[in-house]
């Protein structure tokens, strides 16, 4: 009873910040959502990209890729990835139409074939293009595809960071829980740890490099995924970010897919 | 940890294209490149000694002014021209992929205006995560490989050795017996302006074939224009176009013909001359076709294997159309998709692309057998349902005009287990039935026959990906078994995989004379 009224009147005296009186839950979503404010608007954009895949011995794999985004209200983003190396998969291009919580709709070009194939979007938790990186950790981020929780605040390589923890709430996804530092400042993530499904520690993404473009979004140029169970790595590195180029939906339809190089 | 400098990204040459055609002063300066830009002067510095360390000379800060905040540039060499400039920022390129030449003031002189905005800050490899409020980058096209605005061309392909392993001698004393060797060369030219509205691809494909002179062949399998608009494409010339979902066979995929010498797969496909129109609308896609010419069936000649008994002499073709090869076939076709289903209606009119093989002579009177190309009329569909794991499948056609009219299919599922036994790898299940209304006298393999399956991809970076499946006729006796496997090595050599093997065919089945024709086939290809 005592220490009921104490608080109260702690409360009373001192007029914490609204922040005090959320959840941590509430507080996990309220960051989310900030997030996602401050990354909307951009409509569209561009960027190439550079997987460089090693394994524990050190052997290199190279992949290269051209990226193109468009953004969708009310729904998940729209993208397309095509691929320049290696030369075998040249050519090849994937056509993605994320969503919340549905499955995704995905189309795969085959130019050996010339052969548009719609395949099957729940292998959400599946090495991308044999690197360490899973579909589901670079396709589009929509606040409804987690829960939250708010940690704590903490400094992460001198710079203020939210630490929150968020669980995935579609279906196939790989993991049971991710542990992301946010930075204060420009709301993007500085670092994710993911726990694999059985709860064990499973990958560290480090993101680098964050610069400004648009004059409001930030992009890493660089993502460095590290597999603790197998000691393989992937190092991503972005490229060319051109945003507001124009793209439609048209761009990103089944018959621009068999037009992408 | 430095990327290995192999492939160049864009930006960098960009960069330097835009300061090469506009931003360089025409009186006569030195060159050097720079390599980035800092906020803070003390990372210039520090990127200053390291590359003085690598044995770079001379290396420079010097100050820059962008977008209202004071940088500090890092700039190497001190060249008399842009050429000799182009040579070291190649050299750079590998580290410093936003690097780009630049003209050095006169010595004393700092710069306290930059011509563009200066490369942005690079981040050190094993650095903790840099924020830097870079400046926006300069406006440039989607990615080009050359400076031209809204260009993209690029020549790829590919040069493969196969070897066709067959076990058994052939039937008939004519056909080769023990291995066969050939080569195989498909480059590929792709050029794209308007912004990628407008592109032309030219792709040739030559076979050298040890044994067989009919599989030794040329094909233009692409050679077309295509022009995009928002609710409309145009594509026009020789073009290869895929219609269908199901695996075993390929049966509304009509619009080029089977090169058949290629390998029975039917997968491989002459190309086909076309003016195609596709109407893009919110009812899903409209694609007319008009198809002048049609491109007779590539048959093995009398030393091949994998034919008929007799050959087929492809120099005796005969057409139910007076205009013969010139008879202009067209089609149309409607796809569209809602949620998970992904359909397609198409009706064809014009030179069937399967022959009635008859039987007649050739100019010694020995027995052959002689294409013959009927008008038909083709209606057909194809859908898929992509639900979870299963893709579920249907193709579907009646054809009239050649014998009676009659009715095929071919439908089934693939079901994949992502991630089996709690490894990367998935393990698909297939199944397929293959239905035609002909029977027995149907010239096909499939009438009434179910094909089992599976697909395992263990999706390591090899790109590895094994297909094994076993077609069985209606009363489980005759048995065809298909296995391809493929892997890649190192960056752009990939080897290749077949097997193909037929059990218990009788000298009258329809494929009778290919039962001794079991292969194995082994293929290594150099990609560029």
């Amino acid at each position: 009873m005592i220490s009921r009224w104490m608080l109260l009147i702690l409360l009373a005296v001192t007029g914490l910040p609204a922040q005090a009186q959320q959840s941590p839950e509430e507080r996990g979503l309220a960051i989310a959502q900030e997030m996602d404010r401050r990354d909307s608007g951009w409509g569209d954009y561009t960027a190439g990209m550079r997987m460089i895949l090693r394994n524990r011995q050190g052997e290199e794999s190279i992949r290269e890729l051209r990226t193109r985004f468009l953004e969708v209200q009310d729904d998940g983003d729209k993208s397309l990835i095509i691929f320049d190396q290696p030369r075998d998969v040249q050519g090849t291009a994937l056509l993605s139409h994320t969503h919340a919580l549905q499955p995704d709709d995905q189309w795969l070009y085959l130019p050996a074939l010339r052969r548009v194939k719609r395949i099957a979007s729940n292998n959400k938790s599946g090495p991308f293009m044999g690197s360490e990186f899973a579909y589901e950790d670079l396709t589009s981020q929509e606040v409804e595809k987690y829960s939250y929780k708010f940690l704590r605040e903490e400094e992460h390589n001198g710079r203020p960071v939210f630490v929150i923890e968020r669980y995935p709430e579609y279906e196939h996804s790989g993991y049971t829980r991710q542990v992301v530092w946010i930075d204060q400042q420009i709301h993007q993530p500085l670092q994710t740890v993911y726990h694999d499904r059985r709860d064990a520690k499973l990958k560290t993404l480090t993101l680098h490099g964050y610069q400004q473009y648009a004059d409001q979004y930030w992009r890493p140029d660089e993502m460095y995924m590290e597999n603790h169970q197998t000691g393989k790595t992937t190092r991503l590195v972005w490229s060319d970010y051109q945003f507001g180029t124009g793209l439609t939906d048209r761009d990103f339809d089944k018959n621009s897919l068999k037009r992408a190089r | 940890m430095q990327i290995p400098p192999r492939t160049r990204t864009l930006p960098g040459l960009i960069l330097a294209a835009c300061l090469a055609g506009v931003a360089l002063p025409a009186t006569a300066a030195d060159y050097g490149v720079q390599v980035a830009a800092f906020i803070n002067p003390d990372n210039a510095e520090r990127l200053r000694i390291r590359l003085l360390n690598q044995g770079y000379e001379p290396v420079q800060v010097l100050p820059l002014i962008s977008g209202n905040r004071d940088y500090s540039a890092v700039v190497v060499g001190r060249l008399p021209n842009q050429s000799e400039a182009a040579g070291l920022l190649n050299r750079l390129r590998g580290s410093f992929q936003s690097g780009f030449i630049r003209p050095l003031p006169e010595p004393e002189a700092p710069v306290t205006t930059a011509p563009t905005a200066p490369a942005t800050e690079e981040p050190a490899a094993d650095s903790p995560a840099v924020i830097a409020p870079a400046p926006s980058r300069p406006a440039a096209p989607a990615p080009e490989n050359t400076a031209e605005s809204g260009v993209y061309q690029d020549w790829s392909g590919y040069i493969a050795l196969e070897t066709r392993l067959f076990p058994r001698d052939g039937r008939h004393p004519d056909q080769h017996d023990g291995p066969n060797f050939s080569l195989a060369f498909e480059p590929e030219y792709y050029r794209e302006w308007d912004n990628g509205d407008q592109s032309f691809v030219f792709k040739p494909f030559l076979r050298l074939d040890q044994q067989d002179d009919e599989r030794t062949h040329f094909d233009i399998r692409e050679l077309a224009w295509t022009r995009a608009a928002r609710d409309w494409e145009l594509r026009v010339g020789v073009r290869r176009v895929f219609w269908g979902v199901t695996e075993t066979v390929h049966l509304v995929d009509i619009i080029n013909q089977v090169d058949l010498v290629e390998n029975t797969d039917t997968e491989d496909r002459l190309g086909q001359p076309m003016i195609n129109l596709a109407l893009i609308r919110d009812w899903g896609t409209l694609d007319l076709f008009v198809l002048p010419g049609f491109r007779p069936r590539t048959f093995p000649g009398p030393d091949g294997r994998l034919r008929t008994q007799p050959y087929v002499d492809t120099e005796q073709v005969e057409y139910e159309s007076g205009a013969r090869h010139l008879h202009t076939d067209a089609a149309v076709r409607w796809s569209h998709y809602f949620g998970p289903i992904d359909i397609g209606l198409a009706h064809f009119r014009g030179t069937s692309r399967d022959p009635d093989l008859l039987p007649g002579t050739d100019g010694a009177g020995n027995p052959v057998l002689t294409p013959f190309y009927p008008i038909i009329n083709q209606t057909s569909l194809d859908l898929q349902a992509t639900l979870g794991g299963w893709l579920w499948k249907l193709e579907w056609l009646t054809r009239g005009g050649q014998d009676e009219r009659f009715t095929a299919a071919a439908g089934g599922f693939e079901y994949t287990l992502y991630g089996i036994l709690d490894s990367r790898a998935d393990l698909g299940l297939l199944a397929e039935y293959l239905y035609d209304s002909r029977d027995d006298t149907a010239p096909t393999l499939f009438q009434d026959d179910l094909m089992l399956g599976l697909r395992w991809t263990p999706n390591d970076v090899h790109s590895t990906e094994l297909l094994f499946g076993v077609v069985f006729d209606e009363d489980g006796s005759q048995r065809f078994y298909n296995l391809e496997a493929s892997r890649r090595f190192g960056s752009q050599w990939k080897l290749s995989l077949e097997a193909r093997a037929t059990s218990n065919l009788e000298a009258g089945d329809t494929f009778g004379s290919i039962r001794d024709d079991d292969y194995l086939q082994v293929e290594f290809a150099y990609y560029y």
